[in-house]
């Protein structure tokens, strides 16, 4: 018998929990200020929208998937003035959500690109190992990222192990809010982490999971993937429109591929559709629908883009207060990072023992790493989970910050 | 990666005229992946794509394995709209699926397959997940077995078998052997050849079974000889792998249909089961399937259950939900059920009659060949028997699409065309 996955243990202590003030600061999906999912109204339209439309029925989608939504995607992501998109040198893949991206181009990298070794950050989605080697990668490495003294990003050990990187290596870059720290590089460091990449002869693969759910706007939180495109970088870069649609369980994503010449992008598709044929067939055809019609009208996508706006704005408000209370209750250490941190997640900073104690007394679920979600916040018990987090780091050791 | 080594040599200095044509040449060569050689062309998709040129009003897709109606349209079964309309009234949220599924979805479907008081799901002997449609849960099973299957890594497939099986299986780290399963003299099941094979398969492998409606010759053993195959299967020691795709779709009948898988549980074996939704529910694009496996005991099953989850993860994490809850809702829903059992009854029973009708044609066409294969056969597909040059002349002189082993779509076929088909059948064949 295998060790449960920490997230969906964790998920299953919180609901069997009867603590009537309990809180899941665990599973990373969006709450809204009542502490309930969402689904976002361009959802729903373009749902009722789809069951009335007698002209649609369930045949397979291609292999790839369906176009409006590939295309769409890998268009948002890059920006239409991007020079790869103008040029027929960038194309998108419909993938099953960012894992399944992930996946694909993990395949295609390590079975037809030959690239054996990869590097995450340290630390970094639980997932990214396991997809890596499943794929066929043979090493998997860290980067180091995140400097616990300063809670903020080691920049200067994130450079020295990229520059201690063989030669071909594929190195994992978050493209925005980082998860699980929430610590993003500036946009200097992201130009100086692209000049060693390129001296290096690195591969760069974006991780894209929260794109205009980072800061609520879709350019600003595209920067650093944009940025590598307008260097003239081949690279590749799954995309989830888990959050950024709230459409989680339909697992839709988008894997987008950028090559130097528009000749490779023809081979390449080929290459990937019999890797998707040997694993899945082809993508499910729903999600893909809702995404793929709403990113090609423009008054459903200004809808969307409000909606995005919204869950953003509501984090960032979670964050503000957080750090004003903790810092009105003079907690012990700094707590100016969970401000500048962004996105879905905060590397709190607390230790074990603080973490053990916020769930076993408080009945407040977060990870053992300390990373804590900050949708699971709320006007409703944010004063109570800040009370508790005074608490446990005044009384335990290990927590001084 | 020479190729980029030998870059070096160009530099910005060049002559503007060479290196305009040097940076084409450049770009190509410095890109990763200049060395990619574009994939064999889909073989289906080449029938679809020239069918979909060819301009012959009187043009034949036998190629497509999804079912059609009598007007040759796409059908979405009423049970699959009445799920649709009872799913949307509960204004159900976009969560996370658990990573092997629903539940309630898993239990339905090992239940549709094993029946619905069977002793193995009550006894809760089943790890049951939900896959991406047959061919995600082919996979994972395939990469279960290929980490944890006890024997030999090789899995044994009936000749010839679906397209995919074999770059499937050949992924996620298994060897690929044969057993003898078709016969091109009859057009029926090479019983004797697959006993013979079989028995000689080494103790403790696998093998790759299709429980009903065999893709691609729609050629099935007879139940006697299931039983034959399952007593030779035990002898043997061999693992059971059930690819069940069909299960109601072919006969019309849902027992009928899985007999062989429930019959050899019923012998004693402990197996594998893909199953899909794509064509008994019509939910292709939907992509709802399931993989399990039948073990000894709870515990088993619960580490087995463990271990599928940590192979799913790595995949996509977890699986599409709305195909999973149009299924859960038509088997737990009394009326949606038998409703559902009318609707794939009738599109069993319209491929049942369209074979007749193929049949029937022919004879009157004054075809003297034996086309008792067309009505023994059973399910979507249909061996022909045609050779590659029949096939040639069929598609060119009566814009006729089908692969070249001769297969067919039977769910191609309308009433209005079936005449025909037969008329052009009977002309490259007689």
């Amino acid at each position: 018998s295998a060790p449960p996955i920490e997230v969906f243990a964790l998920n299953k202590a919180y609901v069997e929990d009867t603590f009537p003030q309990k809180v899941n600061l665990g599973v990373g999906a969006y709450r809204t200020d009542e502490g309930k999912p969402w689904v976002l109204p361009v959802v729903r339209h373009m749902e009722q929208k789809l069951a009335a439309d007698e002209t649609l029925n369930k045949e397979y989608l291609p292999v790839l998937g369906y176009e409006p939504l590939a295309s769409a995607a890998t268009r948002m992501l890059l920006g239409s003035d991007s020079a790869s998109l103008k040029e027929g040198r960038a194309t998108g893949i419909q993938c099953l959500s960012g894992t399944g991206a992930l996946r694909v181009g993990a395949e295609f990298l390590a079975h037809i690109g030959k690239h054996s070794i990869v590097y995450s950050s340290n630390p970094t989605w639980g997932n990214h190992s396991l997809v890596f080697l499943n794929a066929g990668f043979t090493s998997y490495r860290s980067y180091r990222y995140w400097d616990a003294a300063k809670k903020a990003l080691d920049f200067d050990g994130l450079m020295e192990d990229l520059r201690n990187a063989p030669e071909n290596s594929v190195i994992i870059l978050h493209a925005c809010a980082h998860n699980p720290t929430g610590v993003d590089p500036t946009q200097d460091q992201w130009r100086q982490i692209a000049d060693l990449i390129e001296e290096r002869r690195l591969f760069p693969f974006f991780d894209s999971a929260y794109q205009g759910f980072a800061s609520g706007d879709l350019d600003r939180d595209a920067w650093a993937v944009r940025y590598f495109d307008s260097r003239g970088f081949e690279m590749v870069c799954a995309q989830s429109f888990a959050k950024n649609f709230g459409l989680y369980n339909e697992r839709v994503g988008n894997l987008t591929f950028v090559a130097k010449d528009r000749s490779v992008i023809e081979p390449v598709r080929s290459q990937i559709t019999l890797l998707v044929r040997a694993n899945y067939s082809n993508p499910p055809n729903h999600g893909a629908r809702i995404v793929g019609t709403v990113l090609n009208d423009p008054v459903l996508t200004e809808q969307w883009k409000s909606h995005i706006k919204t869950m953003a704005d509501r984090i960032i408000s979670m964050r503000l207060g957080l750090r004003e209370r903790l810092e009105k209750l003079e907690t012990p250490g700094t707590w100016n990072h969970i401000t500048d941190q962004i996105g879905m997640f905060s590397f709190t900073g607390l230790g074990p023992l603080a973490v053990d104690k916020l769930i076993a007394d408080h009945h407040i679920y977060l990870l053992k790493g300390g990373r804590i979600n900050m949708c699971g916040l709320n006007t409703g018990n944010i004063d109570y989970v800040a009370k508790c987090i005074h608490e446990v780091v005044t009384t335990t050791q290990e927590a001084s910050l | 990666m020479s190729l980029i080594s030998s870059l070096k040599i160009f530099s910005p200095s060049s002559l503007n005229t060479t290196q305009n044509a040097l940076s084409v040449v450049s770009s190509r060569a410095n890109s990763w992946w200049s060395h990619v050689e574009m994939g064999p062309p889909d073989p289906i998709l080449g029938v679809t794509e020239a069918f979909k040129r060819d301009t012959n009003p009187k043009k034949m897709n036998l190629g497509v394995g999804a079912y059609r109606d009598d007007n040759g349209k796409p059908f979405i079964l009423p049970a699959v709209k009445m799920a649709e309309a009872e799913i949307a009234k509960k204004n159900m949220d976009k969560e996370y699926s658990p990573i092997s599924g629903s539940p309630e979805f898993c239990k339905a479907t090992i239940n549709l397959a094993l029946g619905e008081d069977n002793e193995w799901t009550k006894n809760g002997l089943n790890a049951t997940v939900q896959g991406i449609s047959g061919t995600g849960s082919l996979r994972i099973g395939t990469a279960f077995l290929s980490a944890f299957f006890p024997g030999g890594k090789d899995l044994y497939m009936p000749t010839p078998t679906w397209g995919n099986h074999v770059p499937l299986a050949k992924h996620a780290g298994l060897g690929v052997k044969q057993y003898r399963y078709y016969d091109p003299k009859t057009c029926g099941f090479d019983f004797h050849g697959a006993l013979q094979d079989i028995a000689k398969i080494p103790e403790r492998s696998m093998i790759l079974l299709h429980a009903c409606a065999h893709n691609p010759t729609g050629v099935d053993p007879k139940p006697e000889q299931w039983a034959e195959m399952s007593k030779v299967i035990k002898e043997k020691k061999l693992f059971p792998f059930f690819d069940m795709a069909y299960q109601g779709f072919a006969s019309g009948d849902i027992d009928k249909d899985a007999a062989p898988v429930r019959m050899f549980l019923k012998d004693g074996h402990q197996i594998a089961l893909s199953q899909s939704y794509a064509k008994n529910m019509g939910l292709y694009g939907e992509r709802a399937g399931a993989f399990s496996l039948i073990c000894s005991s709870k515990e088993e099953a619960a580490a087995t259950m463990s271990q599928l989850k940590i192979i799913i993860r790595p995949m996509y994490s977890n699986p599409p939900v709305t195909g999973a809850r149009i299924a859960t809702e038509i088997l737990t829903n009394p009326s949606l059920r038998s409703q559902w059992l009318k609707d794939v009854k009738g599109m069993a029973d319209r491929i049942i009659s369209m074979r007749q009708l193929l049949r029937s044609n022919l004879a009157k066409e004054g075809s003297s060949r034996d086309w008792a294969h067309i009505t023994d056969q059973i399910g979507m597909f249909c061996f022909t028997g045609m050779t590659p040059p029949q096939v040639e002349k069929l598609t060119k002189d009566f814009s006729v699409y089908l692969t070249k082993d001769g297969r067919i779509s039977v769910a191609g076929i309308t009433s209005k065309n079936v005449e025909y088909l037969a008329h052009a059948i009977h002309q490259v064949t007689k």
